[in-house]
């Protein structure tokens, strides 16, 4: 199925552009998200979900299959697990554009495959709830550019190891808890699913950052 | 004969009332089993590239994980009727082909410790482009078998019609829904290398033959015991097999025995369904209605793999491809194809729903086109009651009926000239209402032989014939006259306990109390044979027949004991009241029980011709049920009833909401044997039938996946949606069953539907309407309309 949403970002699109491929710097943002390790041209994510006493985590990878910095398209290659749920894989497509002289459009089209009790539940909702969280997540990044300048410090290269995965040190996320989202019962079933396409989002964005 | 026929309530009911059924769950007959938990494919079509089971063995309680590929290594492919280009094994190896397919199998000591770990079988898979309709098959080339048949001169007598009717119709892929799913427990013996499984398996038991082969096992080795109760079927649980096959490698490898018991996402997405069926007609009418030439182009999608008994909805009505009618000159091409979708197997109706869905879909649209009223139609085309028996072009032999009484009957009950003044009333306040007719011969009690019509004649010629439908009971008198009867027919809730009763008390001068009724069926030790089982509507027609010729046996056996003890010639007793009577001299008596304690204790006194026990064991295999023959034609089954239906419709053009105003079926399952479950089964018929008219079909998504896998998605008829039904009988009993009785539980699965469709068809005015006919499919006719 193909998923598009897209969010605006009060800042340029040239910054843009590199804050939203700084995935270490944004993955904060994104409600119960935790970025673990890159290897190489792979990101290895996860993302913590409850709902009421039912918790999952959903571990994600992603791999960088396109990157247009001239028309600043972005093309990222996504699976996602969990071994209840079943299995996501995305082909996730972003593209940034002006907003004005001061903002920035991020339109995502989303190309997303699912199996096991994923793909069972109400796939009826997840474009509603896609969009859900994404706005919580384009608010936490509002905060974010408030709180710090748009710089991105770039990791040196001697950072990188030669070889094997390098990992991330990031504070552990806390539960994105869908049940305090407000929603229709049907949207709530179709949440996991959603969650694990919009991490999946989130690794591959910040995996352009990587890559430069 | 005094009880066969009255409406006796169920012998069955007190205990399901009061929560003391018997079922395979309720069941623990090897104390320590071990549970199972299936992991499933999560894919439509992929290859498999690794299996890690390491976290799932390290889990607690767990103790071992079997693999596909541990099952290929102790089994072999299920044999079909068909070659297939695929095997079909319990559990996929290196390839999936259908989501929900299992992969590998859990074992624990509970079931929530099985299905934690299964929970940690890690599976890597490389996706595959999944096939996922009967068209995409056949253009891709995904096609199992193709065969023609031509009876008469179909093409020469289609040059001659005023009217010709060219239109394709899909009927969707649906299922049974039991309140009870799958279960198996299985008990690998490694002294006598022999399994013996409880399930609540309904036959047919061609599939226990299957199931021994695939395991390696000759059919002495595999002993399959059904508990006493089974919470529905409708077919669907001829599929358990497969989990028969399943389990009892998992038990011989681990050493256990092991419990698996189907959970409902399981059984929605990986049990069974009926086949989806693409038909192209051809049918040339002249302008009086006339039906002169009929041709089918079926599409068949059996889905992942061709289990057995597949291809066998496609072949089940082949003696029947003329429906009701009259027509002489048709002609068929079948082709089998497989998707990547779960397999299909038994439904309720079994390619009758599919048939007439076609049939009764053309007859409606021609009616249309000509300006002529269906009912005038359908009167015009139908077989005479004079005209019986009445051997079919494609080789059914209808054995009893008046289809055009049943017509009449219909049309009287359902007020159906006053239907279509109010509808004309109705139409000018501008609501859409239609009326719908069906006419639909619904065979039962199947010959075993049909499904070889998949084979060609050569092919056919190479293996031996198969033919008839045989079936057995055994009944037992004991020491104190108290009457047990063991019957093989596996009931699934329809109250065969009861009419077996009925049956016997007639033959035996007592009442139906008198009698006990095992529906438990042991392999090793009911009289059963291959074609045993619930299926086809067998029981009025054959099991009845087999319980009461068992029932005769010992009646025979007890008057000549009473001739002797009485001094008369046998021809003189008869049986009542829990004696034996002469007959005009009611002094002159004996009891049951003076005679059956002389049968057992007096052995010596026997006279000649009773041997000693009073125990009888007897088959039956209806008549007129021949092998296939080299022209092609098939007595496909025994008995054939009747059923036709007026159904009246309103369709909201707002909301595209269908609503059935009144429903009347009118039956002629020839005798009846007990009214009451006769209702029962036509409503039970009438509310499946309605529901894939209205509600019911699987629905997979673009990868694959069922996302009808619940309930919630999957939305079956319940009480607030069930229309009013009215029914009404003819009886014009068979003479080729023993009692006159013919199956009827299937007919409205086969009429409901395009009778519905029918009457939504005349409703809005329109020829194409596809199944079932939710809101939003109705309102997308609406919008298409001009």
């Amino acid at each position: 199925m193909e998923m598009m949403n897209s969010f605006v970002v009060s800042i340029p699109v040239d910054e843009s552009w590199l804050v939203l491929t700084d995935l270490e710097r944004i993955a904060p943002c994104m409600p119960g998200a935790k970025l673990n390790e890159v290897e190489g041209n792979e990101y290895r994510g996860v993302v913590k979900v409850k709902v009421g006493p039912i918790a999952a985590t959903y571990e994600g990878k992603a791999t960088f299959v396109s990157l247009d910095a001239e028309d600043r398209v972005a093309v990222i290659k996504a699976f996602g697990r969990d071994l209840r749920q079943g299995n996501a894989d995305a082909v996730i497509t972003a593209t940034l554009s002006p907003n004005g002289d001061s903002e920035t459009t991020v339109d995502l089209v989303t190309d997303l495959s699912l199996s096991g009790k994923l793909a069972s539940f109400g796939k009826s909702g997840i474009e509603d709830v896609a969009a859900n969280v994404l706005r919580q997540f384009a608010d936490n990044l509002e905060v974010l550019l408030a709180a710090e300048p748009s710089e991105v410090v770039r990791p040196a290269d001697s950072d990188q190891p030669a070889d094997g995965p390098r990992p991330i040190d990031s504070a552990e996320p806390e539960p994105m808890d869908l049940a305090s989202v407000a929603m229709t019962p049907v949207l709530k079933r179709a949440l996991p699913l959603v969650v694990v396409a919009l991490v999946v989002v989130v690794v591959c964005l910040g995996l352009k950052r990587r890559r430069r | 004969m005094t009880w066969v026929g009255k409406p006796l309530k169920r012998i069955e009911d007190e205990a399901l009332l009061r929560g003391r059924g018997r079922f395979i769950d309720d069941m623990d007959p090897v104390p320590g089993a071990y549970h199972a938990a299936v992991v499933r494919s999560l894919y439509a079509s992929a290859l498999i590239t690794g299996i890690d089971t390491s976290a799932a063995l390290a889990s607690p309680g767990v103790l071992g994980v079997v693999t596909g590929r541990d099952v290929a290594d102790m089994t072999k492919p299920f044999p079909a009727a068909i070659d297939t280009p695929v095997a079909y094994m319990a559990a996929a190896v290196d390839e999936v082909r259908y989501a929900g397919e299992p992969v590998a199998v859990v074992v624990a000591r509970d079931r929530y410790l099985a299905e934690d770990a299964a929970e940690k079988v890690v599976v890597d898979y490389e996706r595959r482009t999944p096939l996922l309709t009967p068209l995409d098959a056949l253009e891709s080339g995904s096609v199992a078998s193709d065969r023609s048949f031509v009876y008469g001169d179909p093409v020469e007598r289609l040059s001659e019609a005023d009217l010709v009717v060219r239109h394709s119709f899909t009927f969707p892929r649906w299922t049974g829904a039991p309140m009870e799913c799958f279960g198996v427990v299985a008990d690998w013996s490694p002294g006598e290398e022999a399994l013996t499984v409880w399930t609540n398996f309904q036959g047919p038991f061609t599939l226990h033959t299957v199931a021994a082969a695939a395991l390696g096992l000759t059919r002495s080795k595999l002993r399959l015991i059904t508990p006493e109760d089974s919470g529905g079927s409708f077919g669907v649980k001829a599929g358990v097999y497969a989990y028969v096959v399943l389990m009892g490698a998992v038990s011989r490898k681990l050493g256990v025995p092991v419990r698996w018991i189907e959970d409902r996402l399981e059984h929605l997405a990986a049990s069974g369904a009926s086949t989806e069926r693409v038909t192209e007609i051809t049918a040339g009418f002249t302008s009086s209605g006339e039906l002169i030439s009929l041709h089918y182009d079926n599409v068949e999608d059996v889905g992942a793999y061709v289990r057995a008994p597949e291809p066998a909805t496609l072949y089940r009505m082949h003696g029947s491809l003329n429906g009701g009618y009259k027509v002489r000159d048709i002609s068929a091409r079948n082709r089998v194809v497989l998707t990547n979708r779960c397999p299909t197997g038994l439904n309720r109706g079994f390619g009758g729903p599919q048939l007439y869905f076609a049939l009764e879909g053309t007859m409606a649209i021609a009616a249309a086109r000509l300006g002529i009223d269906p009912a005038v139609v359908a009167r015009r085309n139908l077989v005479e009651a004079d005209e019986f028996p009445y051997t079919t072009p494609s080789g059914a032999i209808y054995d009893s009926g008046d289809y055009p009484a049943c017509l009449d009957d219909v049309l009287t009950v359902s007020g159906y000239a006053d239907r279509r003044h109010m509808q004309a009333d109705a139409r000018k306040e501008g609501r859409w209402v239609g009326i719908g007719i069906a006419c639909v011969v619904e065979p039962s009690v199947s010959n075993m032989g049909y499904i070889s019509l998949a084979a060609t004649p050569d092919e056919r010629a190479a293996s031996l014939p198969k033919s008839g439908n045989t079936e057995g009971a055994t009944i037992a008198m004991s020491p104190t006259g108290g009457v047990v009867v063991q019957i093989s027919t596996t009931p699934q809730g329809q109250g065969h306990r009861t009419v077996a009763s009925q049956v016997v008390a007639d033959r035996l001068g007592l009442e139906p109390g008198d009698i006990e009724v095992v529906s438990v069926l042991d392999t090793h030790v009911n009289a059963w044979s291959i074609a045993s089982g619930n299926y086809s509507s067998r029981f009025a027609g054959i099991g009845s027949a087999a319980i009461a010729k068992a029932a005769t046996e010992l009646a025979d056996a007890i008057k000549t004991l009473a001739a002797d003890e009485l001094e008369c010639s046998v021809e003189d007793v008869e049986l009542r009241g829990g004696k034996a009577v002469v007959k005009g001299a009611p002094d002159a008596a004996v009891s049951l029980r003076r005679i059956a304690g002389r049968a057992h204790w007096n052995a010596e006194s026997l006279p000649a011709g009773v041997s000693p026990g009073l125990r009888f064991t007897s088959f039956v295999s209806a008549p007129n049920l021949a092998a296939a023959a080299d022209d092609d034609t098939i007595a496909s089954s025994a008995a054939h009833g009747f059923v036709a239906d007026v159904a009246v419709v309103e369709v909201d053009r707002d909301t595209g909401s269908v609503t059935i105003l009144d429903y009347t079926s009118t039956h002629d399952a020839g005798t009846l044997l007990n009214p009451r479950l006769v209702e029962g089964q036509i409503s039970g018929g009438f509310v499946h039938g309605a529901g894939v008219a209205l509600l019911e079909r699987l629905v997979y998504d673009e990868d694959g996946n069922l996302i009808t896998s619940s309930f919630m998605d999957y939305l079956c008829m319940t009480a607030t949606e069930v229309p009013p039904l009215r029914s009404s009988h003819i009886e014009t009993p068979s003479p080729f069953t023993a009692l006159g009785a013919k199956g009827l539980g299937e007919g409205n699965t086969m009429s409901t539907p395009v009778a519905i469709a029918n009457a939504v068809r005349d409703a809005l005015g329109i020829e194409k309407v596809e199944l079932p006919l939710t809101p939003p499919r109705v309102w997308e006719l609406l919008e298409a309309m001009p």
